[in-house]
């Protein structure tokens, strides 16, 4: 099919993509799509394009906060405080120094506050398995305790007690030590923080304080059971230039794979075996099998998509413009700097 | 900055305004429209030079038929497009001498031959799904209010009104592509 060309000018469709046209000029536009192509193409160009804009621009969901939880009391000890409470109430015995020491030479614990990939560490030096997860529900808790595990919940102290959320987030942890049936139900748990250590809250003041930390949940339990949840990272959308960036960290995770099994001696071969060092997976990723090559894709994607649900950008260091004050390379569409303020754009 | 300030810059030649608009403001529309155009994009320098060069060729014709019944990025947007479709199908001509007037009559000198051509917008309207879109273009366009009416009925301002506008129209087009294709 080659339709004609019209008379549509730029200047008039420049008009009408900025919503000025009047009725008449409109269905103009319109119907002549039925008889250009071009134009038709032009359109359907200039839509995607600005809808990638608006994706590009939107903002994106609530990252994971890393920040170190620091709310508990001075000491900054909320996790470890929950974590030796679990520790006393399940009578497991501890050398209290011994075990400090461990978290300061692993550095479990820092002098602003427990960094919170790490809640859960002292639990793992007494012997409990440990499971975290981003995006838990009371249904989670419910279970976790139902199953005899010990639930550690990451909230924003501020809203707990009530303040508002307009407040600087205060990351605090503490300990879900039962939850009511119904529909709005209480939640009874141990706070290191305060003067009174155990209290009653309502599930919805919980969730409130519960949300800004994208509901952080730590179970632990004595029975060995590992229940991997990894993040849940779907509605991260992936630019198109980031799906190609997949591929080449597909490829490179493969070969670093494989680089590191043939230093140790591995070798190629038909079936996997493990005494002989053999493994069918040591060639070329081009020859890997479709299904290898996918499951570096995912893990691929996963990790991209990971990094910007915790907040970071991946940005393409041809697409930044240095900042004339501080030097930091800000995005071109940036109009001040994230760094110094000023103002970096025309 | 102005649009009348920033194609002044331009016209004039000012260098540092050239360069911070094609490498800067607009390189992030500019890139999102290649990826669109071309399977194999190419060097984004090279081509933005090159539709520069098409832009202020014989002292800036084409940049003169900018009329500013658009903001000026917007024109860009659709200028961009079309040369960009052109040189991927390699017939990329200079026709910034002959400004593009409309031969107006054409498209109105035989409604009626015209009827099977005509996309109507009450037809179109049915397939937006956004009810406020849908309004919108009812009252400017079927129900022919003024927009500062329109705007004083939504409560919003008529800077905004165009804004929702504009997402309208935009969604028509969606709609109307749709139809196109068939």
């Amino acid at each position: 099919m080659n339709k004609k060309s019209t008379d549509i000018t730029d200047e008039l469709l420049a008009k009408f993509i900025d919503g000025r046209t009047d009725r008449a000029e409109t269905e103009r536009i319109l119907s002549a799509m039925k008889e250009d192509d071009s134009l038709a193409e032009m359109l359907e160009v200039i839509t995607g394009a600005d809808a990638g804009m608006r994706e590009w621009s939107r903002p994106r969901r609530a990252f994971l906060p890393m920040s170190r939880l620091a709310a508990a009391n001075d000491k900054r000890t909320c996790s470890w405080d929950c974590e030796t409470y679990i520790l006393d109430r399940r009578s497991v015995s501890y050398d209290s120094w011994n075990l400090l020491r461990q978290a300061k030479i692993n550095k479990w614990l820092f002098n602003d506050g427990t960094p919170l990939f790490n809640v859960g560490r002292v639990l793992e030096a007494g012997g409990f398995s440990v499971n975290r997860t981003y995006d838990a529900t009371l249904e989670h808790v419910r279970k976790a305790l139902r199953q005899g595990a010990d639930v550690i919940a990451v909230v924003d102290n501020n809203v707990l007690n009530g303040a508002g959320s307009e407040a600087m987030p205060a990351y605090h942890a503490i300990v879900i030590e039962a939850v009511a049936e119904g529909e709005n139900p209480e939640i009874s748990y141990y706070d290191p923080a305060g003067p009174s250590r155990h209290k009653t809250i309502a599930a919805e003041r919980l969730d409130a304080a519960w949300n800004p930390v994208r509901r952080y949940l730590v179970t632990a339990s004595t029975d060995g059971g590992y229940n991997p949840v990894p993040i849940d990272v779907s509605d991260v959308e992936l630019m198109d230039d980031l799906k190609e960036l997949t591929e080449a960290i597909a490829e490179n995770a493969h070969n670093v794979w494989a680089r590191a099994r043939l230093d140790e001696g591995w070798r190629y071969g038909a079936e996997r075996n493990d005494s002989k060092k053999t493994h069918p997976d040591l060639v070329e990723y081009v020859r890997l099998p479709e299904s290898e090559k996918q499951y570096d894709r995912i893990m691929a994607q996963n990790t991209l998509r990971l990094i910007m649900s915790m907040g970071f950008d991946i940005v393409d260091s041809r697409d930044t413009v240095e900042c004339p004050c501080c030097g930091k390379q800000c995005r071109v569409e940036d109009i001040f700097c994230s760094e110094c303020g000023k103002r970096i754009k025309l | 900055m102005t649009d009348q300030e920033l194609v002044a810059g331009l016209i004039e030649r000012n260098a540092e305004i050239t360069h911070r608009f094609f490498f800067m403001t607009a390189r992030p529309m500019l890139l999102m429209i290649m990826r669109r155009v071309f399977d194999h994009a190419p060097d984004y320098d090279e081509i933005v030079n090159e539709l520069y060069v098409y832009l202020i060729k014989n002292d800036c014709a084409k940049l003169r038929l900018f009329s500013f019944e658009s903001s000026f990025m917007t024109w860009l947007k659709v200028v961009a497009t079309r040369y960009f479709l052109r040189y991927r199908d390699n017939i990329v001509e200079d026709r910034s001498t002959e400004p593009e007037s409309p031969s107006a009559a054409e498209p109105h000198d035989n409604p009626v031959e015209k009827a099977d051509a005509r996309i109507d917008i009450e037809t179109l309207l049915g397939l937006v799904a956004n009810e406020r879109y849908r309004w919108v273009i009812r009252r400017l366009f079927i129900d022919e209010i003024l927009p500062d009416k329109v705007a004083a009925e939504m409560g919003i301002t008529l800077e905004n009104l165009y804004n929702v506008k504009r997402r309208a129209l935009s969604s028509l087009t969606v709609a109307a592509l749709r139809i196109v294709k068939l």
